[in-house]
């Protein structure tokens, strides 16, 4: 129905085991709760069916990116459903995912620098993972997020400005601090 | 410090690398022990099952809930908690075993019937044309397909002593009415699908569908005595 080829049948089934965990642990750091977290799996894994030649090689970091992102997405439709007797919109903002201090790979840039990248805000850095770490296109990031691919441009605009700005008060400080000594 | 400016290369190049991080600092974050909640795992498996076969696979899929098995011993360890409802029909007793998500129809009979009469339905919804047809001496299966694709199974079975069939549990919405003397009942799923049970001399009769209203199943059962 969903999905044609044995081969993305064999797909299919690789990644719901080997990556159902952490699709969960998405999901539940958001919601805080083991069965909802599941029902946001279970929603996503309906969304890869869908899907699947979108998807690529099980190990990639672009897959792992995609699934996590499909997850995310499920997660807050369940979580803004949940809200809606709240009368209050929900940001992604929200979920401080930004928390986290990350071990980056050595590169010829300070890890400060890499910071900057990690710490935008999550709509920010949504999309400018799936752009620049998973090379996707930018209409398929607006499918994916479900935002318009003018919302896409401007936030992409606007993401780089805000890293260019960091970027540079990074720079001064460390001139600053430098000219100092 | 080397000034930087963020043009789209810059950002190809070390955008990996946090997203790599994030990633990997998620993967340790992962409980791999976690068990996963029965309901979640009846949800996947059937999902992946439906992703395992093609169209005809997926209505035979749930057809499966209904695939005649014999009763074992080892069944008898999964029982969670078992009511047994006996009743008489035209020609054979069927016994309803519970299970924790399933039960299963036991048929006990004495009719000297071995071979099967088919039965089609005289109904068939507007727009469906038979597009697959599986008869043997117990088993008459007939497949409809409408122009958008959707699918309707009709399957007749000659009721054997001891065979027995099993239904998922999980339906959503049962309901029934006495056609002919004999009760049909409708099982509702969420997803759509809705299925009608019937027995009838010495068969039983199943059809599923992902597109019609109860009503049309009634009618399709009602049809096979015009």
């Amino acid at each position: 129905m969903m999905i044609d080829t044995e081969e993305d049948k064999r797909k299919f089934a690789i990644l719901y085991e080997k990556y159902r965990y952490l699709m969960l642990k998405v999901a539940h750091d958001v919601l805080g709760d083991h069965y909802l977290a599941e029902d946001a799996v279970h929603e996503a894994f309906i969304k890869v069916a869908l899907n699947m030649g979108k998807v690529g090689d099980v190990n990639t970091q672009e897959t792992k990116r995609y699934l996590i992102t499909i997850t995310k997405n499920a997660t807050i439709d369940i979580y803004r459903k949940r809200s809606i007797r709240m009368r209050r919109e929900i940001f992604v903002d929200e979920f401080g995912e930004n928390e986290v201090p990350l071990t980056y790979v050595e590169t010829d840039v300070d890890n400060r620098v890499l910071d900057i990248l990690k710490n935008l805000p999550v709509k920010y850095r949504d999309v400018f993972l799936l752009k620049y770490s998973s090379k996707m296109d930018n209409d398929e990031i607006a499918d994916l997020l479900k935002i318009s691919e003018g919302t896409l441009r401007q936030r992409l605009a606007r993401g780089k400005e805000m890293i260019q700005e960091a970027v540079n008060n990074l720079e001064d400080r460390i001139d600053g601090t430098c000219e100092s000594n | 410090m080397e000034r930087v400016k963020v043009t789209d290369e810059w950002l190809y190049k070390y955008m990996p690398v946090v997203d790599a991080a994030i990633i990997q600092e998620l993967e340790g974050l992962v409980d791999t022990e976690y068990e996963f909640s029965r309901k979640f795992e009846r949800k996947m498996k059937r999902l992946i099952k439906r992703e395992a076969h093609p169209w005809i696979g997926v209505v035979q899929n749930i057809i499966k809930r209904v695939a005649v098995f014999f009763v074992g011993v080892i069944g008898i360890t999964l029982i969670f908690t078992m009511s047994v409802e006996a009743y008489r029909v035209k020609f054979f007793e069927t016994i309803k075993t519970i299970f924790e998500d399933s039960f299963m129809l036991s048929y006990f009979t004495e009719s000297d019937t071995n071979k099967l009469a088919g039965r089609e339905p005289t109904y068939i919804p507007d727009g469906y044309q038979e597009i697959d047809r599986t008869e043997n001496e117990n088993y008459l299966s007939i497949i409809y397909e409408n122009d958008k694709g959707e699918m309707l199974l009709w399957d007749q079975m000659l009721v054997t002593d001891g065979g027995s069939m099993t239904f998922d549990l999980e339906y959503d919405e049962e309901e029934s009415k006495v056609i002919s003397g004999s009760r049909a009942t409708v099982f509702l799923y969420e997803n759509g699908y809705k299925s009608i049970y019937y027995e009838y001399e010495d068969y039983s009769y199943m059809v599923v569908t992902e597109s019609l209203s109860k009503e049309e199943l009634y009618r399709m059962i009602e049809s096979i005595f015009e």
